[in-house]
């Protein structure tokens, strides 16, 4: 099966970003495709429950359904231990299936033959 | 994720330390072991659940055993016996 990363350093601070980052990943998903989201930076969190509700841009589905979307189609959510730890989110709040990791495990995909996009 | 625990040759208490900077500590230590001997490292990294499996297949040691569990408030314990 090919392989995919999409990689999203944006939030709040770039909803646009944010949001063109999940349609991607959905893409990758709905085609076959193994993909992972790897949250980084400001968009960990996009990882905790709630906090994506007030994202909705413009010509695209709300962030919320977009990442559910994602979550229900096998899509893997890998979210920056150090960018997660540093401002004090709750692994308690994660959204469905993410995984906290740092970088070993994104790499171990990329290395492995995964192509990457990067918002 | 418990399996019975090796008696390692060494430990490595890395506290709170992760991500690449724990895997650049973790390879210094393992360089120096003989092959086949076990480095226990102890560590409260929640992402080192994921990086260190991810780390020990890349660099073809072994993950033998992991014991602990973060939300007790415990370290995680991973034994790495280093391959060949």
């Amino acid at each position: 099966m090919a392989r995919m990363m999409v990689s999203i350093t944006y939030a709040k601070d770039n909803p646009d970003k944010a949001t063109i980052g999940f349609v991607v990943a959905n893409a990758a998903a709905a085609s076959g495709v193994e993909t992972a989201v790897f949250l980084s930076s400001e968009a960990v969190h996009l990882s905790q429950q709630g906090y994506s509700d007030a994202i909705h841009e413009e010509g695209f589905k709300p962030l919320t359904e977009l990442i559910e979307t994602f979550i229900a189609n096998d899509g893997q959510i890998w979210v920056c231990s150090p960018c997660f730890k540093r401002r004090g989110l709750d692994e308690d709040k994660l959204v469905g299936n993410a995984l906290i990791t740092g970088a070993a495990k994104a790499v171990e995909f990329l290395t492995s033959g995964a192509a990457c996009m990067s918002y | 994720m418990s399996e019975s625990s090796p008696t390692p040759a060494e430990t490595l208490d890395v506290g709170h330390e992760g991500c690449g900077t724990l895997l650049v500590v973790i390879r210094k230590r393992m360089k120096a072991l003989a092959p086949g001997a076990v480095l226990e490292v102890v560590g409260y990294d929640p992402g080192a659940r994921e990086d260190l499996p991810a780390w020990c297949r890349m660099t073809h040691n072994e993950l033998v055993a992991t014991t602990g569990d973060l939300r007790r408030g415990e370290p995680i314990h991973y034994f790495i016996r280093k391959g060949n």
